[in-house]
């Protein structure tokens, strides 16, 4: 595919490099010469032709004389002589009997004839000078030589044959010209398109090395306003623990657990997020209620944005639901409230809106998400901009400019639209537009204690980092069930080979050693299809090749009640024989 | 544009003026004895030259007698000139010569035959080559009749008149040049 163009380049190169001032004076020389060349072919043509018209004439003239000239009828021979007097370029005529001697004839001045016929010219012959033709001619009847005939004949003179070849000439001299002076724009045209190139080159570089420097002031943004979130999340956690462990009293120790649990919520929030704008997020699509979701984030809503903040919500109980990720969902909703908060520095009411969009013959059946705020607006210039990435009017440490594009990242891998419509000074409405599900949506609250492990089960722990591995041990503990722990997947294919009293391996993914998590689940579901597998992992790319295979994923950060829950299925699909 | 004058030949202009002015005019130029061996020797020519005018039948040339032969009967009126004309000529690619044919030899293999005068009774030439492909050719002032080729005198030139009638009777095919140059042709 990619042969034809540079093969149609490398022609050009080659025209464009034969385009030049040399070669077409080059071409012109020969169009010349070649028009000389084809004048004097034309000329000697236009001889032959002529030389054998006039042996025709010389030979009907012979035919015709034949029996005057024996029997001296000079009237007849006279007669046969003057009607070639019609053709103004026979200039002399005569017929000569059998000696040779003269026996009648014209000749126009200054032509003149010879008296005695030419000795040697017995047969028929001719002669061709520069501007004249002679032919000479036996009179021949049967094979008695009766005499002969002379005929000199004039070829056209040099200045009209120069008038006829004029029209060749200035025409050949014409395209010489145009080449020449095509040739020359040309090459002054191929002169600025390279410097054109060169500049498109040089320009395009300068670009490249603008976007870098925009990429890393950027990432120096993000970076710095993510590091400040933690950075205070992580104020929030060591703090709590250093009071935690100063007091005794159990409802304020309870209070900072709460304050540890909330920063390092925030904390996981905050990386999903992070991840999800460079769309490494698996989704986890589930057919939702939109009413009962957004309305259950009230409370979130109205701590998050403050008190001068009012929402209002107008979401009928027979909206249509939907099949999303429901906590990105949640994150886009207050992405977008936080964005209409800071819109509205004096305060003001939000309004969530929702409604039923009926699709037409080729539209599907929509539910249309707004969010409205009546705050500054978007300049019309930086609609198109909101949604990029790293887009933010906020200081530095502020924001992250990721809010809204975690917002258009999800819809549009949610199969929706997001629509903006502003106006400067009197507000703004964000509008999702999410395909609408035909499920039912699945019973929301899940039970809010950890699922006990049913009976004793052993499950063999595959982790490298120490830390990891201690935590999970103690939730594996905690839920009832009987943990051993190896660092690696070699180690753990080995101690599977020792014995395999394991209902569940519990694996991460990224390990050092030859055998990574994916390739330890594979195998394990190959050679012990009885001990069921699943995944941990905090790094999304690789939570996707594990969803590709069909292996259960916990992402990290979990919490031991999302721990309970996977493992409850797990086993349970293990134990009744479901893939 | 001028005509050059046509008569600037020695044998022409003793050809077409010398002939009707001979009795009267000494004309200087040529070797001229008498204005009556003048006339002869055009007809002489004429005789000759009527031969590549006239196409015989095929078998008139025999392949064992290479040879094309005029034959003169009763007085021969060219002497030497009839010779002086045929010498080293060719006709038909066959060597010309001439035969005189005395009464009791006859005509046979010639292809023209003269007839000149005679002062003998019961002179008809003509006779023995009746149904011969041979060109009878005569003199109307002085030779006897029924020839096919009759030179006549007209405006003091030598002209002559054809029977081609007589001459495809007997198979000779006389070419139209030749016909259209005679002052008078008997088709019959």
């Amino acid at each position: 595919m990619t042969q034809a163009p540079e093969n149609r380049l490398s022609m050009g190169n080659i025209i464009a490099q034969m385009a030049t001032p040399l070669s077409a004076v080059l071409i012109a020389l020969f169009l010349l010469a070649a028009g000389l060349a084809a004048t004097f072919q034309l000329e000697q043509l236009g001889r032959l032709e002529k030389l054998r018209q006039v042996t025709v004439q010389a030979q009907i003239l012979a035919s015709g004389i034949a029996a005057p000239l024996a029997f001296e009828d000079d009237v007849a021979l006279r007669e046969y002589l003057n009607a070639l007097k019609t053709d103004p370029q026979i200039v002399a005529v005569a017929a000569y009997d059998g000696h040779g001697d003269f026996a009648a004839g014209f000749a126009r001045p200054p032509a003149r004839l010879p008296p005695h016929f030419p000795k040697g010219g017995e047969s028929a012959k001719q002669e061709s000078s520069a501007n004249s033709l002679i032919v000479t001619i036996p009179v021949m009847q049967g094979s008695t030589r009766l005499g002969s005939v002379y005929l000199l004949s004039t070829v056209d003179s040099l200045s009209r044959r120069l008038t006829r070849y004029l029209g060749i000439a200035v025409i050949v001299v014409a395209a010489s010209v145009l080449i020449v002076m095509l040739t020359a724009s040309y090459s002054s045209l191929r002169h600025a398109h390279q410097k054109l190139q060169a500049e498109i080159a040089s320009r395009q570089q300068a670009e490249e090395a603008l976007r870098q420097s925009q990429k890393m002031e950027a990432m120096g943004q993000l970076t710095g306003g993510v590091a400040h979130d933690f950075n205070n999340l992580l104020m929030i956690a060591s703090g709590g623990l250093d009071l935690m462990e100063r007091t005794h009293d159990q409802a304020r120790q309870e209070k900072l657990k709460a304050g540890i649990r909330q920063a390092l919520d925030r904390g996981a929030k905050l990386t999903r997020q992070l991840l999800a704008f460079a769309r490494r997020t698996p989704l986890h699509p589930e057919v939702i209620d939109l009413r009962e979701r957004i309305r259950g984030m009230d409370a979130l809503l109205e701590r998050s944005l403050g008190e001068s903040i009012e929402v209002a919500m107008h979401l009928p109980a027979d909206l249509w639901p939907v099949e999303l990720d429901a906590s990105e969902l949640e994150v886009a909703i207050l992405n977008i409230a936080l964005n209409a908060r800071d819109a509205m520095p004096r305060g003001g009411t939000i309004i969530i809106e929702g409604t039923n969009l009926p699709g037409g013959d080729d539209a599907p059946d929509q539910v249309r998400i707004a969010v409205t705020d009546s705050g500054v607006g978007i300049p019309a210039d930086l609609v198109n901009t909101i949604f990029e990435p790293f887009y933010t009017t906020k200081p530095v440490g502020q924001g992250t400019g990721l809010g809204l594009s975690q917002v258009y990242g999800f819809v549009r891998a949610s199969g929706g639209e997001v629509l903006v419509d502003s106006i400067v000074g009197k507000g703004t409405a964000i509008t999702l537009l999410l395909p609408r599900s035909l499920l039912t949506p699945s019973k929301t609250g899940l039970p809010a204690d950890p699922v006990a492990a049913l009976g004793r089960q052993r499950i063999l722990l595959v982790e490298d980092d120490d830390t990891v591995a201690d935590t999970v041990s103690g939730m594996l503990t905690i839920l009832g069930y009987e943990a051993e722990r190896v660092g690696n997947g070699d180690d753990a294919l080995h101690r599977l080979e020792r014995g395999t009293d394991f209902s569940l391996v519990l694996s991460d993914m990224i390990m050092p050693g030859d055998v990574s998590g994916m390739e330890l689940a594979l195998s394990i579901r190959k050679r012990w299809p009885r001990v069921a597998t699943m995944l941990m992992t905090g790094y999304s790319a690789a939570a996707a090749s594990a969803a590709k295979e069909g292996v259960p994923l916990l992402a990290k950060p979990f919490t031991i009640q999302d721990l309970s829950v996977r493992l409850a299925i797990a086993l349970d699909q293990t134990a009744t024989g479901k893939p | 544009m001028h005509d050059l004058n046509p008569f600037t030949s020695q044998r022409r202009r003793f050809a077409s003026w010398c002939l009707p002015l001979f009795a009267w005019v000494i004309c200087g130029a040529g070797p001229v004895s008498s204005p009556t061996s003048l006339e002869r020797a055009i007809q002489a020519n004429f005789l000759f030259k009527f031969a590549p005018f006239v196409e015989w039948p095929p078998d008139a040339f025999p392949a064992a007698d290479r040879k094309f032969i005029i034959c003169l009967v009763g007085e021969d009126p060219f002497g030497s000139l009839l010779e002086d004309v045929v010498r080293d000529q060719r006709m038909m690619g066959r060597p010309v010569v001439i035969r005189k044919v005395g009464g009791e030899g006859g005509p046979a293999g010639c292809h023209i035959l003269f007839a000149g005068s005679s002062t003998e009774t019961n002179y008809a030439p003509f006779t023995a080559t009746e149904g011969q492909p041979v060109l009878t050719v005569a003199d109307k002032a002085a030779g006897p009749g029924g020839a096919m080729i009759e030179f006549v005198r007209q405006n003091g030139r030598v002209r002559f008149q054809i029977n081609d009638g007589a001459a495809r009777a007997h198979g000779l095919r006389i070419s139209s040049k030749l016909l259209g140059l005679a002052i008078m042709v008997d088709r019959k």
